[in-house]
């Protein structure tokens, strides 16, 4: 695995205060690597710590009549 | 909560809305998610996060991890974070679902299929690498979930009627996708023989 597999799993599961108890992927068909699947989770956290991104509170109301 | 529990609610909410004659007749995941928060007790609350992606990227990710504001009084608090593609081109609506909904089955992994250690997701990145002939639980519930997804979106009942119409010719697997706002993609397996096993292993047992 590389480096960058072991910064995030060291930031998965060592971080003070923050037990993680499960993590899973809705993998693409095809080939995955897991260097990116790494990188994705690093990416996907720090776009919510920056508020980069708004949760999505209403999801598929716009839906429903 | 038990998945028969929550496929029961799903089937049960799809009638009422069918009865009550509304026009999208959806099992909708903002209901699905908030009848889990409110029924789940170790669930504090379920966060879904669009995020801008890059291509190759999953299509969504499932994350349960402690509330470290909330742990202090109570061990068991827990968040589940989702995050998911938000460019419609390549997850629209009914895609989206799919995989807010699959993601959200994932509460209901055994301990053998969590991810929660380094080793343990050492060894899942690596299978899905992979692509073992005989994959963890961790790797098989990655599957599991998309078949509970499936069942809860698409509760018996309706599959069922929707088949036999679909075998008169009366759909198509588009119309089949419009109905529940699933993907088309997921069609095929909706209609297969293999839906009824699975229902069988999930709901029945």
């Amino acid at each position: 695995m590389s480096q960058n597999i072991d910064r995030a799993v060291r930031d998965m599961f060592h971080t003070e205060g923050r037990a993680t108890r499960n993590i899973k992927y809705y993998f693409r068909h095809g080939e995955n690597s897991a260097d990116q699947l790494a990188d994705y989770r690093t990416r996907v956290h720090s776009q919510i710590r920056e508020n980069a991104t708004v949760e999505n509170v209403d999801l598929d109301r716009h839906l429903l009549d | 909560m038990l998945f028969s529990d929550l496929y029961n609610f799903a089937e049960t909410y799809l009638s009422e809305r069918e009865k009550a004659g509304k026009k999208s007749a959806i099992v909708s995941i903002y209901d699905l998610k908030t009848h889990i928060v409110e029924n789940v007790n170790w669930i504090e609350d379920i966060n879904f996060w669009p995020v801008d992606c890059r291509e190759g990227d999953p299509l969504g990710h499932y994350e349960c991890h402690g509330n470290a504001e909330s742990r202090w009084e109570d061990d068991d608090a827990w968040i589940v974070l989702i995050s998911y593609d938000e460019e419609p081109d390549r997850l629209n609506d009914c895609y989206q679902r799919l995989v807010w909904c699959k993601e959200m089955m994932h509460i209901f992994d055994s301990e053998p299929a969590m991810v929660h250690s380094d080793q343990r997701y050492t060894d899942l990145v690596g299978e899905i690498e992979l692509r073992p002939l005989d994959p963890s639980e961790m790797y098989i519930s990655e599957n599991r979930a998309k078949w509970m997804a499936l069942i809860i979106l698409c509760p018996k009942p309706f599959r069922d009627r929707v088949k036999v119409e679909k075998e008169e010719g009366a759909l198509s697997d588009y119309d089949i996708a419009l109905r529940f706002r699933i993907p088309e993609i997921a069609v095929p397996s909706l209609m297969s023989d293999y839906y009824d096993t699975a229902f069988e292993a999930l709901v029945s047992n």
